[in-house]
């Protein structure tokens, strides 16, 4: 795994869901402009944590489409890089418009980079809770759509032990996500009981 | 010979309806997806549970929607039994009859996407569904259709993927299954006989009855069809 374990810094003022989706090269002009010391430059590797996101890429399967089939892409950030939910909110704005140019591809794109409303993991499970964005995603309801959707988050948090399973939501009501992608509610989802998804406050 | 009818509401009670209905066979019409603009195959999906029948029908309809389109079959020889990791395994395993889900086509490729939204591509696709189901259900019955994503209790606005270019998966799904509907209840026998047929778009031109075991040859350098006497 390429995850650093950098000291973090304290002088990124720009939100961590940007950090994770532009170039070494703009991050440097973003943290100049912020005010920062720090120098970053393109010809040496960034400060902080790096780690991979999934996506498919047909040229990587002999010009076939297989839809579970994906491929790391690095992503790097100036902060370490240690929580699942960082990789996420990494995933879903889908591939860089370079990284599209190489062939990978997904459903997610910047329509669903707000997809990931909350993530917990409790006892090797991780509570997958989603914004409701399905009309953005309706794509994924089929057999092949399925296939790329899962594949891409399951291997994007497969690179943390931590996690052995995946259970997912829609705005905390994982009995509305399985309905949607036609799946029943049984013992793989906790017979899709929503408890676990109840945020602190709620 | 045929009365079809189509089920609503969620996928469990559909099924649990036409059980009670004693339909013969079970379709329910989806499309397929994928964020590859070109990917291109056929594929049914059988329940975890499924008959042999319901597999033998499964892959020949996905085989004959392949050759018809000229594209591929995906799965095992055309069928995902059970679904991709249980995808669409609940739609069709709790059926008593034999039972199939469709996905003759990809509704994000810009090619297929056209056939799916013209009249021309809904009735081939609707011919072929109607073949399949006199081919193995001969002795006719009540058919059951579903169409995928559409008319749902628990989500009434899901009409599956968009296609490319306008339109969705489960509007679209319902115009064949209509089609196919009206060809099998038009159908008043079935012949047994082994046919050979010549047709242009939707008219027959030709057709006769030929021997089980003749050997037909397609010469397409002489434009010959060769049937043995």
């Amino acid at each position: 795994m390429l995850r650093s374990s950098n000291a973090r810094s304290r002088c990124y003022p720009i939100s961590r869901l940007l950090v994770f989706i532009i170039l070494p090269i703009i991050i440097a002009g973003l943290l100049a402009a912020a005010g920062c010391s720090q120098p970053v430059t393109s010809d040496r590797d960034p400060p902080g944590g790096q780690f991979h996101v999934y996506f498919n890429n047909d040229s990587l399967t002999e010009g076939h489409t297989v839809c579970d089939a994906v491929f790391p892409v690095l992503r790097s950030s100036p902060e370490p890089i240690d929580e699942p939910s960082a990789a996420l909110e990494a995933l879903f704005p889908g591939p860089t418009p370079e990284e599209r140019a190489q062939g990978y591809r997904s459903f997610f794109s910047a329509r669903t980079a707000g997809l990931l409303k909350h993530l917990k993991i409790e006892s090797g499970t991780a509570y997958l809770d989603l914004r409701d964005k399905r009309t953005e995603l309706a794509g994924i309801t089929s057999s092949c759509g399925s296939a790329e959707f899962f594949s891409q988050i399951q291997h994007t948090l497969g690179e943390y032990p931590e996690i052995q399973r995946i259970i997912f939501a829609i705005e905390g009501n994982p009995g509305v996500f399985y309905d949607w992608l036609e799946l029943e509610c049984d013992q793989s989802n906790d017979d899709c009981d929503p408890a676990p998804f109840a945020l602190p406050s709620d | 010979m045929y009365k079809v009818k189509f089920y609503k509401g969620n996928y469990s009670a559909r099924q649990k309806k036409a059980n009670n209905d004693n339909a013969v066979a079970y379709i329910e019409h989806h499309f397929n997806s994928s964020s590859s603009s070109t990917a291109s195959y056929a594929v049914v999906i059988t329940g975890s549970n499924a008959s042999r029948t319901s597999k033998n029908w499964g892959r020949w309809y996905a085989k004959a929607v392949a050759r018809f389109f000229g594209t591929q079959v995906s799965g095992d020889d055309g069928i995902l039994v059970g679904g991709w990791n249980g995808r669409g395994d609940g739609n069709v395993r709790h059926t008593n009859m034999p039972a199939i889900l469709l996905e003759p086509l990809f509704a994000s490729n810009p090619q297929h996407a056209d056939i799916i939204r013209s009249e021309s591509g809904q009735t081939d696709l609707a011919r072929i569904l109607a073949e399949s189901i006199q081919r193995f259900f001969p002795d006719g019955g009540l058919i059951a259709f579903s169409v995928g994503h559409k008319y749902k209790k628990s989500s009434p606005n899901d009409r599956g993927a968009a296609l490319t270019g306008g339109g969705t998966e489960a509007d679209h799904a319902e115009k064949v299954l209509k089609k196919a509907a009206a060809m099998l209840e038009g159908v008043a026998t079935i012949s047994m006989d082994r046919t050979i047929r010549v047709m242009q778009g939707d008219n027959l031109l030709f057709e006769t009855a030929v021997d089980e075991d003749a050997l037909v040859v397609w010469d397409p350098d002489r434009g010959l069809l060769n049937i043995p006497e």
